[in-house]
């Protein structure tokens, strides 16, 4: 099969945790004083090892997706990930895969929205119609295909 | 509030509809089966669970104006006719013809007529003879999946993920002819509901419009905006047409009432009560048509029916 981003640029993982933010809540964690609750650095870990449906790095790697581009309000999270061309026929399939990783990891009255970051893909506002459909998102997981593509992204690469 | 929950489906509940006695509801879920609760001295009972038609979950279900049928739509593209024997409801056909999910099914008032849409941006209309469902005819006017139906005695109207809507009447030349009628919401339509000539829209869009219907046109009368965070998934109007309901994805429900008539004979809405209804997402809500119960379904697994004492 003809790749359609044959050579994929990678990025250096972890960057993240020198971050004087990242620092000072890894410090924070062991403190029992202090409440956690779920960041955008919990959401990270969560997604960091999916693994790209084309190519065997993690969506970490290909820098789909990184700790900037999740916002959490609330019980509101929204990921936004940036597809690694603008045509890229996969984005469907990754959004897919973070929305249900998500929703599977997450306690089930969290609002889970997954967007492609703006101006990054030519389907863009098709794509994230499709994302917020709740009917469209749990009828994929009903299709036996699509789900072992999925689950195969959510089983990722460690 | 006054509310009695209804315990036992296993997965989300999609729908939940009023028998026309306004004695019975039926309910559809994700758990692949519909289940059949009797009011009963202010009681709930589960009396029936029907499981022998879909494979998948069932997004759809619709009582025949006099009752004796029940209809089903599922994401295994199956539509499946139930029929009242006397006691309970018997499967007597599975109509295949969808290529992909069923969203919605509906009865025509007549009973003459069974429609159902779905994902393949088709709608269906079916007919019968003797017991025996056929297709009448298979109508494309969307560019997207079909997400509802509804019909006003004998036009049906559609709501679609392309954010329109689309009339059908039976034309003299013996075929369904279609027009698209101007909702201008800015997402999915999610649902529609119609009392004598009004029409109530619910969007993706997280806003409820309400219509007149004119000459086979629509009239805007009023949007219902900024109630609700989330999309909008049903909209439902009271017997007597005094009030309706929304359900959201924000777990919220939200009551208006009419409350002032303009000078073209218009009915104007407003807010009566907006209220945390269930855990995680409302799915459905549906007014009793004999009374101000208000059944509703969520993601929560349960079915709640409350008592609004308006």
């Amino acid at each position: 099969m003809q790749l359609e981003n044959p050579k994929p640029q990678i990025f250096q993982t972890g960057n993240f945790e020198f971050t004087q933010q990242y620092i000072q809540r890894k410090q924070q964690e062991y403190d029992p004083d202090i409440e956690d609750p779920i960041d955008e650095y919990e959401i990270f870990d969560l997604i960091k090892t999916i693994k790209d449906p084309e190519h065997s790095f993690t969506l970490e790697q290909l820098n789909i997706v990184n700790p900037n581009d999740i916002q959490i309000q609330g019980n509101r999270i929204t990921v936004y990930f940036t597809p690694t061309i603008p045509h890229c026929s996969m984005a469907q399939t990754i959004g897919l895969t973070l929305k249900i990783k998500l929703v599977r990891s997450l306690p089930q009255n969290y609002k889970i929205y997954v967007q492609i970051k703006e101006n990054t893909h030519i389907k863009e506002q098709e794509l994230n119609k499709l994302f917020q459909d709740k009917e469209r998102v749990l009828a994929a997981i009903e299709n036996q295909q699509l789900l072992k593509i999925i689950n195969y992204g959510i089983q990722g690469i460690r | 509030m006054n509310c009695k929950i209804l315990k036992g489906h296993e997965d989300r509940v999609w729908q939940v509809v009023w028998h026309p006695n306004g004695q019975m509801l039926a309910s559809c879920s994700s758990d692949k089966t519909i289940k059949l609760w009797r009011l009963m001295n202010d009681e709930y009972k589960l009396i029936q669970t029907l499981d022998d038609c879909h494979k998948k979950s069932i997004r759809s279900v619709s009582f025949s104006k006099d009752g004796n049928f029940l209809a089903s739509g599922g994401f295994d593209a199956i539509v499946g006719v139930w029929m009242f024997d006397g006691s309970v409801y018997k499967l007597i056909q599975q109509l295949e013809g969808h290529e992909s999910e069923v969203k919605g099914v509906a009865w025509s008032a007549d009973g003459k007529y069974l429609a159902s849409c779905g994902r393949d941006k088709t709608v269906w209309i079916w007919d019968h003879e003797d017991l025996e469902f056929s297709c009448n005819c298979v109508l494309q006017a969307h560019d997207e999946d079909v997400k509802c139906i509804k019909w006003n005695n004998n036009i049906l109207y559609s709501g679609s993920y392309d954010n329109s809507v689309i009339q059908y009447i039976y034309g003299e030349d013996d075929e369904w002819d279609h027009l698209q009628v101007q909702v201008n919401h800015q997402s999915t339509i999610w649902s529609i509901d119609i009392f004598n000539k009004l029409m109530l829209t619910t969007s993706a869009d997280c806003t409820a419009k309400v219509f007149a219907i004119q000459n086979g046109n629509l009239k805007h009368i009023q949007t219902l905006q900024g109630f609700h965070k989330e999309p909008i998934y049903s909209g439902s109007f009271s017997y007597d047409g005094l009030y309706l309901a929304l359900a959201s994805a924000d777990n919220k429900i939200s009551i208006f009432k009419k409350d002032s008539i303009d000078e073209f004979g218009q009915p104007h809405f407003a807010l009566e009560q907006i209220f945390d209804a269930f855990e995680f997402d409302v799915n459905c809500v549906a007014f009793n048509p004999k009374n101000y119960l208000l059944a509703a379904s969520s993601d929560d697994l349960n079915i709640k029916v409350f008592n609004l004492q308006l």
